[in-house]
């Protein structure tokens, strides 16, 4: 069965982004789900799929935000309590509506962290997943001092520069180019101007990572609705593609860099272009007009940039200079400040501007004419979205 | 009781641990192809089938580190700055490892031989594992 172009996204809804620790996470769950259904112009009783991303203990489970809103979905589904997840929720969805489990799916993404402190610190619900059998979900390794997730992304970065021979300090573009996006938003946590002196002077957290190069914690929601694909104002999900794993996966870093037990062997450029997210949409890096790519520290879109075609493999620190990545560049990357910036909403916060994108409702942030957005995260999943 | 620090161990992965508390690296084998592999597994990666382990030489090429200038863990404050370090074994297994003082003109760099061996850390009841320079003599 195709899935190709049969199932849109009908309504987005977000809450506020801050951080709020006396609120509930049903607060903001609430406030994304009342959104969305608004702008698609549906009532509660209309929806009847749920997948939930995250969970408790950061969110709420499937069957407390059904009973919570007064939902009754016939069916429900939930992935891990960690990013990496969102076009593969999304992707439930559409398979779901594809093969009649479900007509309309909320697809919910609802968690707060700024009461439980620091991933890797002891307070924090996620302490005991450095020590988790076979190494934390990040190449933690809580017992030799390899705490909390950045060290994953810090490592993966070192090997990157050093096996391309390339210079760190290349990486600012990331933050510096999602924050003047963030700037152009009324909603993002980090919105201050950041220049690159202010990160040259950034504090190190885990080296060669600073803390400009972290996306801040935040508490918030964010919810889509899929349907079969028609309404006028729907964005067609054209193109799909779930997550990799296994001895050649790191989820920190791309297709054979050489950290944990990956091979050494990257993606060619035929096989990036042979991604299934572009051969199920018939579709290639050169008709994306904007793009989302998952950003929790900031050298992971430096990797999807190559996974997935858009340069060559090493090549991205250059290829991302000069105003590329910018709104007004080739191909504007997280138009809306992403997570360095907007909120670190695993994702979805990305896949919602891309949907505002091709509404052509971004204000100041509007790409022109943008038809055609790739969302893409280094681990894996993607979504290839259009303009109905 | 302080904050935990200590690895799980368990059946799956107690050889590795009454080895390291001996001062020896071994790693689980696939026996039918006699390639080493890393984390442990009940029957081989490479295909499935009977896993043995074996000691390995305690030794290998630093590919990368980083550098902890932020605390997480609160037993290894007196450890700060630590770095850790992904070792290339000549088996072509992968290894993290604890790096102490990387800031000292003999740590260690990215691309040098390093030498493995088990040392505890403050807080920790077992000798884990860590990286130095090659040519130094470990107790």
């Amino acid at each position: 069965m195709d899935l190709a172009g049969r199932t849109a996204i009908i309504g987005v809804g977000a809450s506020r982004f801050e951080r709020r620790p006396e609120a509930s996470v049903l607060e903001f769950a609430g406030a994304a789900l009342d959104a969305a259904l608004a702008d698609a112009g549906l009532e509660r009783g209309q929806i009847d799929g749920l997948i939930v991303q995250v969970g408790s203990p950061r969110g709420a489970d499937y069957d407390t935000v059904a009973e919570t809103f007064g939902l009754s979905p016939r069916f429900c589904s939930q992935t891990w309590s960690h990013g990496r997840f969102a076009a593969t929720v999304l992707t439930h969805a559409a398979m779901a509506v594809t093969t009649g489990m479900a007509t309309r799916v909320a697809c919910l993404m609802a968690m707060k962290n700024s009461d439980i402190g620091r991933i890797g610190e002891a307070d924090n619900p996620f302490f005991h997943e450095q020590f988790r059998e076979n190494g934390g979900p990040h190449g933690e390794d809580g017992a030799i001092g390899m705490a909390s997730p950045i060290a994953g992304a810090a490592m993966a970065f070192d090997l990157y520069c050093r096996r391309y021979g390339k210079d760190r300090e290349l990486l600012a573009e990331i933050p510096l180019a999602f924050r003047a996006h963030a700037r152009l938003t009324d909603e993002a946590v980090m919105r201050g101007e950041l220049t690159m002196a202010d990160y040259l002077m950034s504090r190190p957290v885990v080296e060669p990572l600073r803390l400009h190069d972290c996306s801040p914690v935040g508490d918030g929601a964010v919810c889509m609705i899929v349907a079969a694909a028609g309404p006028a104002r729907g964005v067609t999900i054209a193109g799909m593609q779930g997550l990799r794993a296994g001895r050649e996966t790191f989820v920190f870093a791309p297709v054979g860099l050489g950290v944990g037990q990956q091979s050494t062997r990257r993606l060619t450029r035929a096989e990036a272009l042979a991604q299934p997210v572009w051969t199920m949409a018939g579709a290639g890096p050169d008709s994306i007009d904007v793009a989302g790519l998952y950003d929790s520290f900031s050298p992971l879109p430096l990797y999807a940039l190559e996974d997935f075609g858009f340069c060559e493999v090493g090549e991205a620190l250059d290829w991302i200079q000069g105003g590329r990545i910018r709104l007004g560049g080739a191909l504007p990357v997280n138009t809306s400040g992403g997570q360095l910036s907007q909120a670190q909403m695993n994702g979805w916060g990305q896949i919602r501007e891309l949907v505002t994108q091709l509404r052509g409702e971004a204000g100041a942030r509007q790409v022109p004419e943008a038809r055609r957005a790739l969302w893409a995260s280094v681990g894996g999943d993607a979504l290839l979205l259009e303009r109905s | 009781m302080g904050e935990r620090i200590d690895p799980v161990v368990n059946d799956l992965s107690r050889p590795f641990w009454d080895a390291a508390a001996a001062g020896r690296l071994v790693l689980p084998h696939c026996r039918r192809t006699g390639r080493a592999f890393w984390p442990p597994s009940p029957s081989s990666p490479y295909g499935g089938g009977e896993v043995e382990w074996r000691e390995v030489a305690p030794r290998g090429r630093l590919a990368a580190s980083v550098v902890y200038r932020r605390l997480f863990q609160k037993p290894l404050a007196p450890c700060l700055p630590y770095g850790i370090g992904l070792v290339e074994l000549d088996c072509g297994v992968r290894l993290q490892a604890h790096v102490a003082r990387p800031d000292e003109a003999d740590a260690p760099r990215a691309g040098d031989q390093v030498a493995l061996y088990f040392a505890t850390l403050p807080g920790g009841s077992v000798p884990v594992l860590h990286a130095g320079q090659a040519a130094h003599d470990r107790p």
